[in-house]
């Protein structure tokens, strides 16, 4: 989306105006990333209205120590790509890079200890779908429960990915050189795009993580 | 648009609210308190995303448009669900679940 | 004429290979791109109502069986809906006239522009592979649970298909939103924008609001078919209401992709044809955002039958008619724009009638479907089928071919046969009512839609509208004609043939690749009409 070079693209006037353009435009996006996973938060009001029970029971089948790590780790990461930004307005380059670099080590890390739950849920029988085996009252809507906690992690994981690979990339720009104090505009926006991934698994955590801790 | 940025300081500010933040919503998620539990998980979170909004996203001196676009997300989730729950929450009275 | 040897080539001659065509990030071909592909779905989904009106001329289900039958209106209102009438007008006239009208060189993104066109192709392709396959039997809005435990129809690929095109519509959409709020031109303020840009900013929103919703709820039905997992099935605790309402809260805003553009182009019509400036010009524009946002709040009128709650029916009911207000006042307005007027009845301007016409019938009509009362005795009949294609059709059609003709020589540099036009404006107008006025009729009667047979009291009304489809057939076929004759034969237009007022009729016709020879500077607001 962006332009790969400091030059501004053709169609603007002016560099400013590129970076006007391309901001907003992230912005924008990420109004839409809220309504994509905003589908999924409105069906888990509705079912979790509907059944108190089966969602608190579901809730409990969760690994709260890994899910607390998780918000963590990710919260951490959104913390290090700050300071990468804010390294690179500075002037800076070498931190920068390695900022970056740990921002997409914590994030394989986020995806690595999902992985070790999406394991242990397999072990469990609780995955709809694939590998369920929950038997009682409460097993059709425990199983709505973990239909939307795997769509909603599996989309959530799909943008860590994404991010991941984007704040890779972004890494090697800034080891080759490609931005300034004046010019960052691309590693700005990657950044908003991580921070929009990092709020979501915010609201992700205490709806599916903490339900029926009491 | 080339404000000088906070200080490390300050993003290390962040980050231990953030943290202060995820710790408390899991202590009190265990305690027993009816409907609050309810509440205060969506809460806090809200709390952590206004600080990753901002202060991570600068969300305060990015400028009107992007001030709309950041609500604008928002605000049309809150339309599907609040018209959605509308139908399902005014239903269970007539008796059908 | 030494002016001739520094004019830069027009954006059609800019380039002659395929290539240059299919690799553009000019947003004046990619216009024509989209212009071209749509035009093909377009007589598809007409192939399809063709087929649909041959059909029911007689009572007796005597064309085809009940099943083929429901795959043909599925497979014409998915084409119609998602391949035609929703990237008509912002993906042809819009990416063509936006950066025009508000003097900009391109739109902000060029490669998204041109990746969003392939990916309309590329859903496209989906939509065929499943017509030839065999086809899809669920609707176009794929209702739960028919479409997720019943179905044995292509129902994947469509989803596929749509999910895809969505994704188009997000991107044209953020692209437009940001190339109208940074790429304005010197003087170019937000109450000097022409209402063509204004619509196509309301649109903007609406897609780029409404499509995420529809994305992830197909999603959830295509996980819903392939892992048999139960998020709108009833017997694994789910709500297939549910589908219904996330599958209308986007396609009812859908209505408005549709017929907000065509409001834009039709203030653009009006306004030139009577040579006057609009009338209440910041009305209009409160009305199109008005639209935009009240759009989103009406969705549950189309499910006042389908078991949700009476308290919420009542409230979606009464959103409804709320947003009948800023509709109205947009008839108003033309109506005064117009209003002891020294009006020119080119072709555009007979479109634009038409559209006024025909919108106001859509309108009103849809006011009684908002009545809960009446809409429980009119829902599922031709009533509905009527109301909505003189919405989309007597509107959003009307208006695509009113802003085609007006923009035609701005375009291609050519200028049409004037008298054929109107003739196929007239015709298409007196076809459109035949076919579809005594559709009210029959469904005012209690005729349902979506049977291939039906009882012989209806067999007079049906044979009007089949009769009244032939015409239209032929209105729609005409233009083809006329216009291809004219890239050959046609007069050359020059800059402003009509005398219009906007950016767009300041360059040359065709326009060269980057518009403007120097930005244009703004001082006055649109339609300036009365200015000497």
């Amino acid at each position: 989306m962006s332009p790969t070079t400091t030059r501004h693209a053709e169609q603007f006037d002016d560099a400013a105006q590129q970076r006007e353009a391309a901001t907003f435009g992230m912005w924008t996006f990420l109004a839409t990333e809220i309504l994509f996973f905003g589908v999924l938060f409105a069906a888990y009001t509705v079912f979790r209205t509907l059944w108190p029970d089966a969602f608190a029971s579901g809730s409990r089948h969760t690994d709260l120590l890994l899910g607390s790590l998780e918000t963590a780790v990710l919260l951490t990461s959104s913390f290090t790509v700050a300071l990468a930004v804010r390294d690179i307005q500075l002037g800076g380059r070498a931190m920068a890079m390695w900022l970056l670099v740990a921002t997409a080590i914590l994030g394989v890390a986020f995806l690595a200890i999902h992985g070790v739950e999406y394991y242990a849920d397999y072990k469990a029988a609780v995955i709809p779908g694939i590998r369920y085996e929950e038997v009682g009252s409460l097993a059709p809507a425990k199983q709505l429960f973990f239909v939307l906690y795997y769509v909603t992690t599996l989309f959530h994981g799909l943008h860590v990915t994404i991010g991941v690979l984007l704040l890779a990339l972004m890494a090697r720009r800034v080891r080759r050189g490609d931005f300034s104090a004046d010019e960052y505009t691309p590693l700005e926006i990657s950044a908003l795009y991580w921070h929009l991934v990092d709020i979501v698994w915010v609201f992700v955590f205490p709806l599916y993580y903490l339900v029926g801790r009491s | 648009m080339n404000a000088k940025p906070p200080s490390t300081g300050a993003h290390l500010m962040a980050l231990a609210t953030l943290g202060f933040l995820l710790a408390t919503s899991v202590f009190v998620a265990h305690f027993h308190l009816g409907a609050f539990n309810t509440f205060a998980g969506p809460a806090i979170a809200v709390l952590k995303a206004m600080v990753i909004l901002f202060f991570f996203m600068k969300l305060g001196t990015g400028g009107v448009p992007i001030r709309f676009a950041a609500c604008f997300g928002f605000v049309w989730l809150l339309i599907l669900i609040t018209l959605t729950m509308g139908d399902y929450l005014t239903r269970m009275p007539l008796g059908i679940r | 004429m030494t002016r001739a040897e520094h004019t830069p080539p027009s954006y059609l001659t800019d380039g002659n290979t395929l290539r240059s065509w299919l690799l553009t990030h000019d947003h004046k071909r990619i216009a024509i791109l989209y212009a071209v592909s749509i035009t093909f779905f377009f007589f598809l989904g007409g192939i399809a109502a063709a087929l649909i009106r041959l059909e029911l001329a007689t009572p007796a289900g005597d064309l085809m069986s009940a099943e083929t039958y429901n795959k043909t209106f599925t497979f014409h209102g998915v084409v119609m809906v998602w391949f035609f009438l929703i990237p008509s007008i912002p993906n042809t006239l819009g990416n063509f006239l936006l950066p025009l009208m508000i003097g900009a060189r391109d739109v902000a993104f060029p490669r998204l522009n041109l990746f969003s066109w392939y990916l309309y192709v590329t859903a496209g392709l989906f939509t065929i592979a499943c017509l030839l396959l065999g086809g899809v039997d669920t609707g176009w809005t794929f209702y739960t649970p028919f479409s997720t435990m019943f179905s044995n129809s292509h129902v994947m690929l469509t989803v596929v298909g749509v999910f895809i095109v969505g994704f188009s519509s997000i991107l044209t959409g953020l692209n437009f939103i940001v190339t109208i709020h940074t790429m304005r031109t010197r003087g170019m303020t937000w109450f000097r924008l022409p209402l063509f840009v204004w619509s196509m900013y309301g649109v903007s929103l609406v897609m780029v609001l409404a499509t995420p919703v529809l994305a992830m709820t197909l999603a959830l039905i295509a996980a819903e078919r392939l892992f048999g997992v139960g998020i709108f099935d009833p017997a694994l605790g789910g709500d297939p209401l549910l589908f219904q309402h996330f599958f209308w809260f986007y396609s009812h805003p859908a209505v408005y992709i549709m017929v907000l553009p065509s409001m834009g182009v039709v203030s653009e019509l009006i306004t030139a044809g009577v040579r006057r400036r609009i009338f209440g010009y910041r009305f209009m524009v409160y009305s199109i955002i008005g639209i935009a946002v009240v759009g989103f709040l009406v969705w549950g009128h189309h499910m006042f039958v389908s078991g949700q709650s009476m308290y919420a029916g009542i409230v979606f009911s009464i959103l409804s008619f709320i947003v009948a207000v800023p509709s109205a006042i947009k008839v108003f307005n033309w109506t005064a724009t117009l209003y002891k007027g020294d009006i020119a009845f080119g072709a555009p301007m007979i479109y634009a009638l038409g559209f006024v016409g025909l919108f106001m019938v859509g309108g009103l009509t849809g006011l009684f479907l908002a009545a809960v009362a009446l809409d429980v005795n009119l829902t599922d009949t031709y009533f509905v089928v009527a109301h909505f294609h003189y919405i989309m059709v007597g509107g959003a059609v009307m208006a695509y071919l009113g802003g085609i003709h007006f923009w035609w020589p701005k375009i291609t540099g050519r200028l049409y046969s004037e008298a054929w036009a109107r003739f196929a404006a007239i015709l298409m107008f007196l076809g459109f009512n035949l076919t579809f006025f005594p559709q009210f009729l029959a469904g005012a009667e209690g005729m349902p839609r979506r049977y291939h047979e039906y009882p012989a009291q209806f067999a007079l009304l049906n044979v009007l509208s089949s009769a009244g489809a032939a015409l239209l057939a032929a209105a729609y076929l005409l233009p083809i004609g006329y216009f291809l004759w004219s890239l050959r034969y046609g007069a050359v237009a020059g800059p402003d043939p009509w005398g219009a007022k906007g950016l767009e009729w300041e360059t040359a016709s065709p326009p060269p690749t980057h518009n403007f020879d120097r930005p244009p500077i703004v001082n006055d607001g649109p339609y300036a009409y009365d200015d000497p």
